[in-house]
């Protein structure tokens, strides 16, 4: 009887910290409404930026020889070249007893399914990777897979209350058949959702 | 009112709170190129030698005696050239000694108009071209060099040109 009564009240408790920790980051102009939710809510979102680092190129690639594939640590000057983004937030973070709870990014994928060039088109197999390391993670080494088809969540890691980064790398192959020579583009998009969360 | 709190703290924890949705393109491309080619459009051609000459020399930009090769290949893209040419030139048993010694010239045109020797010199194998409209025209030239014991008679060998393009 007394465990049921008291886990509930600490999670309560919880909350009301979670409030009042953002609230304290508030510029002063915003701090006038200090506590509330929406307030909380745009100073987050203030700080959450996704930047395009380098584009997915192939390179020149001769016709109808087949797959080709860029790895995410290709980096050849006008070759074969990994994407890489950059997502810059909040690092959140609080612990109480078992429980953690932290600012996160959902990291959601649109890419092309093929690229084109007019009505001629090259099927396009995407792969994805990110690295959160707060200290090495623009390195494609430490990088974990990521499913291009799903939504990833991936926390900011890092010191409380400083700014911390993701980077994600795209790349992947493609299957160069008889097609005409010229060059053939698309458009990859990475969407973030920027939140707090239960770890 | 204490239920629906905690309610609503389950739901922050279970579910987490989203906020803003920002998002970044990266651009998608690849350069597909056509095959490469390379063909003889002209031979090299020393003419007559009279016995007794030490040596002739075919510059690469005289255009109606040098080998012309025409190279057909994605414009913009470099292109490697690699270059063969004969130690002798051969009639049966007998030789005379051909130099490589004359830097190619190359041109987007036929007629050698707009064209420049190749950076490197005719022993630079491995130098570098891009085609201009698809192709380019590459001349090499050359020295026979004689001792004066040669027989009378056709005196012949094969100068290979090839082109492969680089960063595929």
């Amino acid at each position: 009887m007394h465990i049921e009564r008291s886990v509930p009240g600490a999670i309560l408790i919880f909350v009301l910290l979670l409030g009042t920790a953002v609230g304290n980051r508030l510029p002063a102009q915003q701090m006038q409404s200090e506590a509330t939710a929406q307030a909380a809510a745009n100073l987050i979102a203030d700080g959450l930026t996704v930047i395009n680092l380098h584009d997915l190129t192939f390179g020149p690639v001769l016709q109808n020889s087949g797959t080709r594939t860029v790895a995410i640590g290709d980096a050849v000057p006008g070759g074969a070249h990994a994407a890489r983004f950059r997502i810059i937030g909040q690092v959140v973070h609080w612990s109480f007893f078992f429980i953690t709870i932290g600012s996160f990014v959902d990291i959601s994928h649109s890419p092309p399914a093929e690229l084109t060039n007019g009505t001629n088109t090259i099927p396009f197999t995407p792969a994805a990777a990110y690295n959160n390391d707060p200290l090495n993670g623009n390195q494609p080494g430490g990088a974990v897979s990521m499913n291009p088809g799903g939504v990833t969540r991936v926390r900011f890691l890092g010191p409380n209350n400083t700014t911390g980064n993701i980077y994600v790398w795209v790349y992947g192959s493609i299957d160069v058949g008889d097609v005409p020579p010229g060059e053939y583009t698309g458009s990859y998009t990475i969407t973030c959702e920027y939140g707090i969360g239960l770890f | 009112m204490r239920r629906l709190l905690l309610i609503a703290a389950g739901l922050l924890l279970c579910c987490g709170v989203v906020f803003a949705q920002p998002d970044a393109t990266a651009d998608v491309s690849v350069w597909v190129v056509s095959s490469i080619a390379v063909s003889t459009d002209q031979d090299l051609n020393f003419g007559t030698i009279v016995l007794g000459t030490p040596s002739k020399t075919v510059a690469s930009d005289d255009l109606t005696n040098a080998a012309r090769f025409l190279i057909e290949a994605t414009s913009g893209v470099d292109v490697e050239i690699q270059l063969a040419p004969p130690s002798v030139l051969t009639n049966g048993s007998d030789d005379v000694a051909f130099a490589n010694d004359q830097d190619p010239f190359t041109s987007p045109n036929s007629d050698g108009t707009a064209g420049s020797f190749m950076a490197g010199g005719a022993a630079a194998n491995g130098g570098l071209v891009q085609t201009v409209g698809n192709a380019l025209y590459l001349w090499v030239g050359g020295t026979v060099n004689l001792n004066g014991s040669e027989n009378p008679g056709l005196y012949t060998g094969e100068y290979t040109v090839t082109a492969t393009y680089t960063g595929l």
